[in-house]
C-alpha cells in the first residue's frame, strides 16, 4: 500500500485532504449535490476523499429524514463540507504538514538515516583496504 | 406500475460477497426476496426465482451515491443496509426538468445555483443477520474505493510536485541535506525553482510543467508564502 501513502502525502500537501482528515471526529454537516444535507461524525476520509459518518441524519428535499449508524459517501457526491467554528483553519494545516514531514531531529525514536548518508557508509565498508592485510 | 425490476446477469467475476435471503424494497416498494451479489465491477440483487432470465438491480459504484446501515427506523424494524443511487432524469417525469440533461453528473455543473437536477433513489437491504449487514457494508466501501472518477482536466499525479520525494513509506526525514531552517521547514524552496512556482500558480490554467512560455510572468503569487 505504499502507492497509496504517497499518493496521501503528495495530495496532502498540495490540496486540503490532509487537513480534512484533521476533522475526524468531528461533528460536521456535509452537503452533497442534489440538496443533500448529512449531519454526522467524521469517521475517516480515504485518499480518493470518499467519506465515512457514523450516527448520521440525512436529510433529502421532500423526503423525510433517514438516520444511518454508519454511512459511507462517494466522494464525487460532496459539495461541501462544513468546518466546526471551534477549527482554526491555519493551525490545523501547519500541525498536520509538520507532522507529515517532521524535521529530523523530531522523529520518535529516531528515524531512517537520509539515503545518501546510510549509502556513504555501506560505500566506504566496502572499499577495498587502504593498506594490504600482512602490510 | 412502472417495472421496478430489470433483467440482470449476476456477476460471475470477481464476486467479493454473496448473500441469499436477502430482501429487497425501492423506496416503500417490496421487491422480495433474492440474493445480493457484491462484486467488483457492480452491486446486483436478483429476487428469486426459478427462471433462466433474473429480475433484479443492478448498481453500478460510481452511481452509488451513499451506502449505510440503519438501525432505527419507523418504518423498517430490522436494521437493515441502504443503498442511495443516483437516478438518471431521464426516468422521470417532465415537471422540474430545466435542464434537458441526460447525466445527472453534468447537470451538477451546467445547472443554476440551487437547482440540481440530481435524484436519488433508496434501495433497503435486508440482511440475514447483523454480521452480515456489517461485511455487506464493508465490502460494499471497500468496493466503492475500487472506482473513482477518471480525472479529466486534471493534471494525473506523476507530473507537478513529482520532484517531491517522499522516499518509502518509512522514511519520514526530509531530502534536503542540511536539515531545513525554520522558515522553510517543508523544504518547499529546495524543490520548487522559480518555473516550478510558476507552474503552481497556474495549475488549473492548464499550464504544464515543461512550459515555460510564462517565464516573464510575475503576477503569480508565491505559493510558499502563503504556507507560512
Amino acid at each position: 500500500m505504499s502507492n497509496l501513502n504517497r499518493k496521501y502525502k503528495k495530495e496532502s500537501c498540495r490540496t486540503l485532504l490532509g487537513f480534512l482528515r484533521c476533522l475526524v471526529g468531528q461533528r460536521t454537516q456535509i452537503d452533497l449535490y442534489g440538496g443533500i444535507m448529512l449531519v454526522g461524525t467524521l469517521v475517516d476520509i480515504d485518499v480518493n476523499r470518499n467519506i465515512q459518518l457514523t450516527q448520521v441524519t440525512m436529510s433529502r428535499p421532500i423526503h423525510k429524514p433517514v438516520s444511518f449508524n454508519r454511512l459511507y459517501v462517494r466522494y464525487t457526491n460532496v459539495r461541501y463540507v462544513r468546518i466546526p467554528d471551534d477549527i482554526d483553519v491555519v493551525e490545523t494545516i501547519r500541525q498536520d504538514l509538520k507532522q507529515m514531514n517532521p524535521k529530523p531531529n523530531e522523529i520518535v525514536g529516531g528515524g531512517q538515516k537520509k539515503m545518501h548518508v546510510r549509502k556513504g557508509r555501506e560505500y566506504e565498508r566496502n572499499l577495498p583496504p587502504l593498506r594490504p592485510e600482512n602490510y | 406500475m412502472p417495472a421496478l425490476l430489470n433483467t440482470v446477469t449476476v456477476p460471475t467475476e470477481y464476486v467479493r460477497q454473496q448473500y441469499p435471503s436477502v430482501k429487497a424494497y425501492l423506496e416503500d416498494d417490496y421487491l422480495g426476496q433474492g440474493v445480493l451479489c457484491i462484486a467488483e465491477s457492480q452491486l446486483v440483487w436478483t429476487a428469486a426465482s426459478n427462471d433462466s432470465e433474473r429480475q433484479g438491480i443492478a448498481i453500478d459504484y460510481p452511481s452509488l451515491t451513499m451506502h449505510g446501515i440503519v438501525t432505527h427506523d419507523p418504518k423498517y424494524p430490522e436494521e437493515h443496509l441502504v443503498v442511495v443511487v443516483q437516478k438518471s432524469n431521464d426516468d422521470d417525469d417532465d415537471d422540474e426538468t430545466e435542464n434537458p440533461q441526460e447525466n445527472g453528473d453534468s447537470a451538477r455543473s451546467e445547472s443554476p445555483v440551487e437547482f440540481d437536477s440530481i435524484r436519488t433513489v433508496n434501495y433497503r437491504f435486508v440482511m440475514a443477520t447483523s454480521e452480515d449487514l456489517k461485511v455487506a457494508y464493508q465490502t460494499i466501501a471497500e468496493c466503492q474505493a475500487l472506482h473513482p472518477d477518471p480525472l479529466e482536466d486534471m493534471v494525473e499525479d506523476d507530473e507537478v510536485g513529482s520532484d517531491i520525494d517522499y522516499g518509502e513509506e518509512e522514511d519520514e526525514s526530509n531530502e534536503n541535506g542540511n536539515g531545513n531552517n525554520d522558515d522553510d521547514p517543508y523544504g518547499y524552496n529546495a524543490h520548487f525553482s522559480g518555473s516550478h512556482q510558476q507552474t503552481r500558480g497556474t495549475r488549473f490554467g492548464g499550464h504544464r510543467r515543461g512550459d515555460h512560455a510564462d517565464q516573464d510572468d510575475h503576477n503569480n503569487n508565491n505559493p510558499t508564502e502563503e504556507m507560512e
